[in-house]
């Protein structure tokens, strides 16, 4: 009847868990850098893309916007094992580092109190846990927002598989998810799978003060209270479809789901021009060398020399 | 389940229209009729079964436990079990996760409070036995029914401990216990309740069956508390249907008005299944 | 006046005047509740057991296709057992992780026990599912699933040699006592059987403590006697079953 663990060697009873609340307070910090990257629209206009950051994937893109920083990456399309599907099956991972705040938030009111050490060791036991249910939480999500853009039934029995890392973010979820959601979209487009639009989310959260509702898309601000923290993510710059979306925070009424989306399109609009701008730049640089192979190939000295410029460059 | 490709066209046809039709011939806003019976374990503070007509089955045990509140990081566990479905799986943690967030901020604060040390933890473990479709609405209902049955016993110590430790002392009597989240004046709480909505075309179905679930562009999942106002997580799943493209914001709009529509009649039949008294399950 | 807590709760058990902690005498079953086709709509198989406080849920599926290689036998039905311990069945909540060594062992026992039974060699190449739902404990947990599952196979239309019905029986110095629950669990030495109809044939023997020889007959004779009156409730249920179901086609 008895199964107790006799394999492993446990630590010592009164073991104390290492604290890591010093981080915390260092990323307090970067509150600052956020807050000069919002504009006036309050919508974060210091963005850095970059794809193909990742060589051994088929795709991948690196998104960068205050503190949020994260690395989408996707492998694939590559065969499945077992049973013929018709369409492609697309499965996403997320991993939140532990250094980042993301996974850290629920430590941050421990820096101040001094809570006993078995206390200690039943929050960090549950904030490992919570975190386990954020990352399968984002999985979810971006799966359900990313998938409607794909044209999963070109690739019959495969699957393509988007690994997700969180290196740091702020203490908001909503906002890191609306970010790896972009990210994921471009590296997707990447990777040369085919896709009917970029998926672009925008996050937002609303606090009732007193009379008046205000919006924030602070990704260091926390929900408190009844605020009402959303993230909806949309595809097709025509009609503005929603892919995804994921409300939280108590009652939300009609007025201020349409202020949500409201302000989510807003949000989603202005990151799929970013996005757009920089697709195109970066099809106008491969097109380039492009071509410039293309005329070397057809002999030329100068053209050779140009070619050999830009090889350098490459290599530098 | 697979379908035929005239079967997908009749149905998704068939939903697709201005007025449309289920396959079942329910209204949209209409529920598959379900059985259910609550407080029928005597060793569990509250419980309920709700089993649908396409055999969909949920047991949800509910057990409170005194435990010291500053160690605790919630007061409230859930955990599904959905038989033949992995523990870890998206599914499952969607639905305890969505249920835990509601469940937590609807409960009035001092519900679980005994003493300034000393609270108890509630512990809500739904077991679904069988879910031909989506098992989030049975799940839900199961759950609401198995609080609603709730009690707690009735504490005889002494409710101030700050300065001496007093561990809690319990009415014997199972007649002197209350509700869970009952207040002064007897008025019983409410938890929310989730259900999932299938979109097809322009249209929205509360509570699909597997046929509408596998035509379905997307599931709209939201919940409603105890006054029919529409409450978050509100979310956007996937019903194993083929996703094309988005869907208009209307249909957000259209998800409110649905539910808003539903909500009363679906507390009114669960709570006059509260009411009544059962000892066995059969 | 402090008692000694040990003596007090020897009394307990079994009491000078010959009755238990419950009031049953000493070769009483406690009430034995059962009902098969429970689930007719999402099961080929089903049935609700109470043994007393313990309340079991079966479900059987198949014969069906196989899930893979691993469960195909070329010459008999593949019968897989699953039991699932709710984590609110106890007194105290007691989270039981499905993979846990016990219930492994638990699933095994029920399987091997079904498998004198069940007639597989008639269903080659296919599998046949069993799956028990644990909602309450009240002790004698392997005679009530044994009992479950018997009547959801018979409930499936699978074919069996006769009921398997299973009881515990324990010894209190010198006294068998019969379907124990889990306070005279935890004190006694037990034992449970898995009767093949009303024959004298075992299909399931286990004893996990220690018991002397003398006393191991008595309590295997009360056993098997408790498991026979078994058969009978079951037998009933499924005749009233069958009767009702007759009933019905005559309307027709």
């Amino acid at each position: 009847m008895n199964i107790t663990d006799r394999r492993r060697v446990l630590g010592p009873s009164d073991a104390q868990p290492f604290s890591l609340s010093n981080v915390v307070l260092a990323d307090d910090q970067n509150m600052a850098d956020v807050a000069e990257s919002l504009s006036d629209d309050q919508i974060p206009t210091k963005i850095y893309l970059k794809s193909g950051v990742v060589n051994n994937a088929s795709g991948s893109a690196y998104y960068e916007s205050g503190a949020i920083k994260l690395i989408a990456t996707v492998y694939g399309p590559r065969p499945i094992r077992g049973l013929f599907t018709t369409s492609a099956k697309l499965s996403v991972e997320t991993r939140i580092l532990p250094i980042s705040v993301l996974s850290l938030s629920t430590f941050s009111n421990l820096a101040s109190t001094s809570i006993s050490t078995q206390t200690l060791s039943n929050i960090v036991a549950s904030k490992s846990s919570q975190s386990s249910v954020l990352e399968k939480n984002i999985s979810s999500f971006i799966n359900e927002a990313i998938l409607p853009s794909i044209f999963v039934d070109n690739y019959p029995k495969s699957s393509i598989d988007v690994s997700l890392t969180i290196i740091s973010s702020g203490k908001n979820s909503k906002s890191v998810i609306a970010a790896a959601t972009t990210a994921t979209s471009m590296a997707l487009v990447d990777a040369g799978i085919e896709l009917k639009d970029v998926v672009t989310a925008g996050s937002v959260l609303l606090s009732r003060g007193n009379d008046n509702t205000t919006f924030t898309m602070d990704p260091n601000v926390i929900p408190q209270g009844d605020d009402v923290d959303a993230v909806i993510a949309y595809t097709s710059m025509i009609d503005d479809s929603i892919t995804g979306l994921w409300v939280e925070g108590n009652k939300v009424d009609e007025d201020e789901m349409k202020q949500l989306m409201d302000k989510t399109r807003l949000m989603s609009r202005n990151l799929r021009n970013i996005v757009n701008e920089m697709l195109i730049s970066e099809f106008q640089q491969k097109e380039t060398i492009a071509r410039n192979l293309q005329v070397s190939g057809s002999g030329g000295e100068k053209e050779k020399k140009n070619n050999e410029d830009e090889d350098d460059q490459m290599t530098e | 389940m697979k379908f035929s490709p005239a079967e997908i066209s009749y149905l998704r046809n068939s939903l697709e229209l201005p007025s449309p039709i289920r396959p079942d011939g329910r209204s949209s806003q209409q529920y598959r009729p379900l059985e259910a019976t609550t407080d029928f374990l005597p060793t569990a503070n509250g419980s309920a079964r709700v089993r649908t007509s396409d055999g969909g089955e949920c047991i949800v045990g509910v057990k409170a436990r005194v435990v010291k509140a500053a160690s605790e990081s919630s007061l409230i566990n859930i955990d599904v079990d959905i038989a033949g479905v992995r523990d870890d799986s998206s599914a499952v943690v969607l639905l305890s996760s969505t249920l835990q967030t509601a469940i937590q901020a609807s409960l009035p604060e001092n519900a679980l409070k005994l003493t300034d040390v000393y609270s108890f933890k509630l512990f809500i473990d739904a077991l679904v036995i069988s879910q031909p479709s989506n098992p989030f609405n049975i799940t839900s209902l199961a759950t609401y029914l198995a609080l609603k049955s709730t009690r707690l016993p009735k504490l005889v110590s002494a409710t101030d401990d700050a300065e001496a430790a007093e561990i809690p002392v319990f009415d014997d009597d199972w007649d002197q216990s209350t509700f869970l989240g009952q207040d002064e004046t007897r008025q019983k709480w409410s938890p929310p309740i989730f259900t999932v909505m299938a979109v097809v075309g322009n249209n929205l179905f509360v509570d699909p069956s597997v046929e509408e679930e596998f035509v379905s562009d997307a599931g709209i999942l939201a919940g409603w508390s105890a006054d029919g106002k529409v409450i978050a997580p509100i979310r956007i799943i996937d019903l194993g249907g083929k996703r094309n493209g988005g869907l208009k914001s209307t249909l957000i709009y259209k998800a409110y008005s649905l539910l808003q529509s539903t909500a009363p009649d679906v507390i009114e039949a669960l709570n006059a299944i509260g009411d009544q008294d059962s000892l066995s399950i059969f | 006046m402090i008692l000694d807590a040990d003596s007090f709760l020897e009394k307990c058990i079994y009491s000078p005047e010959g009755l238990r902690a419950d009031g049953r005498r000493w070769n009483e079953l406690r009430q034995f509740k059962c009902q098969i086709n429970t689930h007719a709509n999402s099961s080929d198989g089903s049935s609700y057991v109470e043994q007393g406080y313990s309340k079991v849920v079966c479900i059987v599926n198949g014969p069906k296709e196989p899930d893979g290689r691993s469960h195909t036998f070329l010459d008999k039905a593949c019968i897989s057992v699953e039991v699932n311990i709710a984590s609110f069945s106890t007194v105290d909540r007691k989270k039981v992780v499905r993979n846990n060594k016990r219930v492994q062992e638990l699933n095994t026992t029920i399987q091997r026990t079904l498998e004198e039974a069940v007639l597989s060699h008639l269903y080659p190449r296919t599998q046949i599912d069993i799956s028990i739902q644990v909602l309450q404990q009240d002790g004698g947990l392997l005679p009530t699933c044994v009992n479950a599952a018997t009547l959801a196979l018979i409930d499936a239309g699978i074919p069996m040699v006769d009921y398997v019905s299973a009881c515990s029986a324990g010894i209190y110095d010198t006294t068998p006592l019969l379907d124990l629950n889990t306070m005279e669990e935890n004190d006694l030495a037990f034992l449970t059987v898995g009767v093949i109809g009303k024959s004298d044939s075992l299909a399931l023997l286990m004893m996990e403590t220690r018991m002397s020889m003398d006393n191991l007959e008595p309590v295997m004779a009360i056993a098997i006697a408790g498991s026979h009156s078994i058969r009978d409730i079951m037998d009933r249920e499924v005749r009233r079953h069958g009767k009702q179901r007759l009933a019905k086609k005559g309307n027709m």
